[in-house]
């Protein structure tokens, strides 16, 4: 605390000397002491109050209080990183050894583990009867009734896969037909 | 004990540290409440409430200004909020004058309305010019301290001072034709 004011540290025009005489009157007339025993009350309230302890990140941060350089807040940052993904392979681990702890015997896994590879290789082939099933169950039902090795040879050498699709408005035809050749078409 | 050390030692857990920081400052912090509120009834009760809310909030002092300084911050701004409160009730501005020497009545009177006149034209003044003004003539913080106390450049402290000294003379010549 400062006490008395000079007016020319702060540079003031000599036109508020007025005002400074007032404030510097009324500080004056005011300067009472507090009651006594007014420090014991004031740590009677304070008695009262929860200890302002530090809080978590302020215990963590005291060794570097006091404006840290950038390359401690470099390494604080890259320390943090480091510890994160150390965590994180930890947990990795953890969870790996908790399920092969939990399988049960240890033959049993053993064997369990041998069929994982079959589901992934399971969709691949999946792709391909996606196509031939669209071609196998037009042609079965439609060569069923008939003499199938004639009418699915026919339409292999003359067209393509589309012409499979026409083939049951043809197939009676060819049915009959077919009869009447196999009867005397080819004699 | 320098005033971190202080802070740290309270901090630490040794609540009766802080009476060493109430023992140092309270008259400053006691004056201060009453040439803003005017009522030594008053002026108690709101510097023990400063001291509260200053230990309450000791972890957020970060040392930049002095500790005396941080609590008088506090301590005024305390103040104009309970004068702000109180602005419905009637002035009874005797106290102040309470230790004047003159048994006069009539001096007395002139001495009281003075001083009510210039308490209330610091109180009438805007922020930031307030804090500066009160700080600097209330709680007799040097501009260096207040610099420090309000994180500000010097000279924008001393503008403040400047430009609320002049708002405060225009305050008092208007109370004065009044």
């Amino acid at each position: 605390m400062s006490g008395r004011f000079d007016p020319r540290d702060a540079g003031l025009p000599p036109d508020l000397d007025s005002t400074l005489a007032a404030l510097d009157g009324y500080a004056a007339d005011s300067a009472d002491l507090p009651s006594p025993g007014f420090a014991d009350r004031v740590m009677q309230a304070v008695a009262e109050q929860p200890a302002p302890a530090r809080g978590l990140l302020a215990l963590l941060l005291a060794p570097f209080a006091g404006r840290p350089s950038a390359p401690v807040r470099l390494a604080a940052v890259l320390a943090t990183a480091t510890v994160a993904v150390v965590l994180v392979v930890a947990a990795a681990e953890v969870a790996d050894l908790v399920q092969r702890n939990t399988g049960g015997p240890p033959a049993s896994p053993s064997v369990t583990l041998a069929p994982s590879p079959s589901p992934t290789a399971t969709p691949t082939p999946s792709a391909t009867p996606s196509a031939t099933p669209s071609v196998v169950p037009t042609s079965t039902p439609e060569t069923s009734p008939t003499g199938s090795a004639e009418a699915s040879a026919s339409d292999d050498h003359h067209e393509s896969d589309e012409s499979k699709t026409p083939e049951p408005s043809e197939t009676p035809r060819a049915s009959d037909d077919s009869s009447d050749d196999s009867s005397g078409g080819h004699n | 004990m320098d005033d971190r050390g202080l802070v740290d030692t309270v901090l630490g857990g040794n609540r009766d540290a802080f009476r060493v920081l109430v023992e140092r400052e309270q008259v400053a912090v006691y004056r201060t409440c009453l040439r803003i509120l005017g009522r030594p009834h008053d002026a108690e009760d709101v510097a023990q409430e400063s001291f509260v809310i200053a230990y309450r909030a000791l972890r957020s002092y970060r040392g930049e200004g002095a500790l005396g300084g941080w609590l008088m911050r506090i301590a005024t701004r305390q103040a104009f909020r309970r004068l702000g409160q109180r602005r419905d009730a009637v002035e009874l501005d005797h106290e102040v004058a309470t230790h004047a020497p003159a048994l006069d009545p009539v001096a007395v009177t002139l001495a009281g309305e003075r001083q009510r006149a210039v308490r209330l034209a610091v109180a009438a003044l805007n922020e930031p010019y307030r804090e500066v003004v009160a700080l600097r003539f209330f709680g007799e913080l040097s501009l260096e301290e207040i610099a420090a106390t309000t994180r500000r450049p010097l000279n924008t402290v001393k503008t403040h001072l400047r430009r609320g000294l002049e708002r405060l003379r225009a305050n008092l010549d208007r109370e004065a034709v009044a």
